[in-house]
């Protein structure tokens, strides 16, 4: 076991230091669908003009063909220099394009994965249905076979940016006669097709960042598929791997990065005299380094490996019980600054808002304790 | 960067295992160490695997100790190993080398002296019997005691251990003591650390103990696991461990720095390791259910073993301290 880091990566650590520094950008993101989406493509398009644009891709799609301890590097930096939420790119860089490497064809990987990266593309997911949520494999939004393409018939919900989107991953229920994870196919859907009807859903914070789908006989090229026709299923649990295994290198740094921030705020208002919050804040700060020193071994893992475990799901636990933890202790340490939605703490509320969004988001804790009790403790399934 | 035990560190936790699962059952243990298992441990290096070659130790890392730990407390080993460890440290640290290579070789045990809240003219002693020797580690200062004549001897928490009574006025000059801060907080470090590593063991072992009987236990026509109830619990179990070794990890290898004198990474493993350890206790006795209230079941042992671990250790606090210190410093990412 070793925790030091090459005199490379301090030196690539060092280089990115600068420019985050120089480059983050100073102005709002603008509040509008379109302003926010323009705003999203062209701080992503400025990391890869810089170089770092997918940091542990694959060179020959647009990728730096780093490995995950430079992306490790990357996204610790990124987080302490405060750099902007990733907004609309955050589906086709956590999963669509790693499910592309991972499964997709030579083509689909050409024509996808240097836009992703350049800033070009946005990408939403379409898994969830109103009648298929925790449990996924009861989808039933239909794509039958015609000539060369899939047409499909039904409805997606909890879809995120899909106003916005260029493309969907869409997993579709191919095989009328299939039951639960078999006939499904993982297709990528282009968002402009006609048929496509989006309604955005706003939630609890305020925002309306997810959307329902629906898709009256809208035709998708057969050689959009990902894998192959009926092994969609497959496809889409490596997807979920990504989104439950190294997506945590940045989401941990940020908790560190609010804990911290919490803690100033707390000394500001003079509030961390009491023995009851420094107590809190005590566990909280106990129970950030864990997740670090957990990612820390996931990555070490994956390094080794390659294809994130089901061990996921126990970071995702943890994670998701932790961030809500640390944001309910800030809305109590600021007193009556919790209820002033346009004051100083505005962006927090919003968090705090947001924060019961992680405990559904990427499947739920309680089927993550499913998964962490039958596929890693090897109890017996009940269903 | 790699945070994963190596293939030595593995054969390390295998052999170790091996050794407490033959010799420290969990259906009826020993309650003490009698000298032949003391004599094995010594030969085994526990007593100083980290201690430097000049002072007898074996010159490997607090991060090997912390593997070693981790299976002292899977294992519910008895015995005041932590302490004469610490105790040798400290004389090595002090230029006492001779003593500390007694040390390490078992020559002597050293018992624990911890203060009594309310009764400041009193010290607690722990593992008193057979040890010639006491320890005191207050928050600034350090000492090592003949181990005074008891005032009176009770029961322990663990079932079959004592406690004594001792007067604070008998402890008598110190035969190795340090004020240094620097020192002193650096020995309450590794006390910590190789705590937290023992109470990230119980996590893990409590997690393994109620797993298996989640599967084996039948109710309502099937095993308790199948139901989220139980399943959930386990779960969570797994996460807490998974947790509290990591965090483990991270303080024993930062500690290891030269140069570090941060108490912040020590701290948030105590408090987090302290709340799985209890919290995974817990629920093994209570998916045990009845049969976890009993000494019939190893279950009440975990328990125990938490609170003196806890106890002796000064955890119930580290959160707050930890809550109070400035912001984590960052070394390792420069």
């Amino acid at each position: 076991m070793d925790l030091s880091f090459t005199e490379e990566d301090c030196a690539f650590r060092r280089d990115v230091r600068a420019w985050l520094q120089a480059n983050i950008p100073t102005t709002e993101r603008p509040e509008d669908f379109e302003g926010g989406r323009a705003w999203d493509m062209a701080w992503q398009r400025r990391q890869f003009n810089g170089g770092y644009g997918g940091i542990a891709w694959p060179q020959e799609y647009g990728g730096q063909g780093l490995d995950l301890v430079r992306q490790l590097i990357w996204f610790e930096e990124y987080a302490k220099a405060g750099g902007p939420d990733i907004g609309c790119g955050f589906v086709g860089i956590n999963h669509g394009g790693p499910t592309l490497i991972a499964r997709g064809s030579e083509a689909q990987k050409r024509r996808h994965l240097p836009k992703i990266l350049a800033g070009e593309e946005v990408w939403c997911q379409g898994f969830s249905e109103p009648g298929a949520g925790s449990d996924l494999a009861s989808i039933s939004t239909r794509a039958s076979i015609e000539g060369d393409e899939l047409v499909v018939n039904g409805q997606k919900i909890w879809t995120s940016y899909a106003h916005v989107a260029d493309f969907q991953e869409l997993l579709v229920r191919t095989d009328p006669a299939s039951e639960r994870h078999h006939g499904l196919t993982w297709v990528i859907c282009d968002m402009h097709t006609t048929g496509i009807t989006v309604r955005p859903i706003v939630s609890m914070d305020g925002l309306a960042e997810f959307c329902e789908v629906f898709y009256d006989d809208v035709r998708i090229p057969l050689d959009n598929v990902v894998g192959e026709i009926g092994q969609g299923w497959s496809v889409a649990m490596s997807t979920l791997g990504f989104e439950r295994g190294t997506g945590f290198m940045k989401l941990q740094t940020e908790l560190a990065v609010a804990l911290e921030s919490l803690v100033t705020d707390a000394a500001e208002l003079g509030t961390l005299g009491d023995p009851v919050l420094r107590k809190e804040l005590g566990e909280l700060r106990a129970d950030v380094l864990a997740m670090r020193a957990m990612t820390y071994a996931t990555v070490s893992s994956a390094a080794r490996t390659d294809v994130p475990g089901p061990e996921g799901s126990m970071i995702k636990v943890f994670y998701a019980d932790l961030a809500q933890r640390i944001h309910r202790t800030r809305m109590n340490a600021i007193g009556a600054h919790a209820l002033d939605r346009g004051g100083r703490y505005a962006h927090d509320i919003g968090e705090y808002l947001y924060s019961y969004a992680t405990t559904m988001g990427g499947g739920t804790s309680e089927v993550q304790r499913d998964i962490i009790g039958e596929r890693i403790l090897g109890l017996p399934r009940n269903r | 960067m790699d945070f994963l035990p190596d293939a030595d560190q593995d054969a390390l936790v295998e052999a170790t295992r091996e050794y407490i699962g033959s010799r420290f059952p969990l259906i009826d243990p020993p309650t003490r160490l009698d000298d032949v298992r003391w004599k094995e441990i010594t030969e085994l290096g526990w007593l100083g695997l980290a201690t430097d070659e000049q002072a007898g130790g074996a010159g490997a890392t607090l991060l090997d100790e912390v593997f070693v730990f981790r299976e002292i407390g899977r294992g519910l080993v008895c015995g005041p190993i932590l302490t004469t460890l610490a105790t040798a440290r400290l004389a090595a640290w002090t230029d006492q080398t001779a003593l500390a290579a007694d040390l390490v070789a078992g020559q002597s045990r050293v018992a624990r002296a911890l203060p009594l809240p309310g009764e400041p003219d009193r010290l607690l002693v722990l593992d008193g019997d057979d040890a010639p020797l006491t320890l005191v580690v207050d928050s600034c200062h350090a000492a090592l005691h003949r181990t005074p004549a008891a005032l009176s001897t009770h029961p322990g928490l663990e079932d079959g251990t004592s406690v004594s009574h001792v007067a604070r006025a008998d402890l008598g000059v110190p035969e190795v003591s340090s004020d240094d801060a620097l020192t002193v907080r650096r020995l309450r470090r590794v006390l910590s650390i190789l705590t937290s590593a023992q109470l990230a063991g119980i996590a893990g072992v409590t997690r393994d103990l109620a797993t298996a009987f989640a599967k084996d236990r039948v109710q309502f026509g099937k095993p308790i696991g199948a139901f989220q109830a139980i399943k959930h619990k386990c779960a969570d179990m797994a996460t807490a461990a998974l947790a509290a070794e990591n965090v483990t990890y991270f303080a024993a290898l930062t500690e290891a720095r030269a140069g570090c004198d941060s108490d912040y990474n020590a701290l948030a493993a105590a408090a987090n390791t302290r709340r799985a350890a209890f919290a995974n206790a817990r629920a093994n006795v209570q998916i045990h259910g009845a049969m976890g209230f009993t000494v019939e079941d190893s279950a009440h042992r975990f328990v125990k073993r938490a609170h003196t671990l806890s106890a002796t250790e000064g955890f119930d606090h580290a959160a707050e301290l930890l809550g109070g210190l400035p912001s984590a410093e960052s070394s390792e990412e420069s």
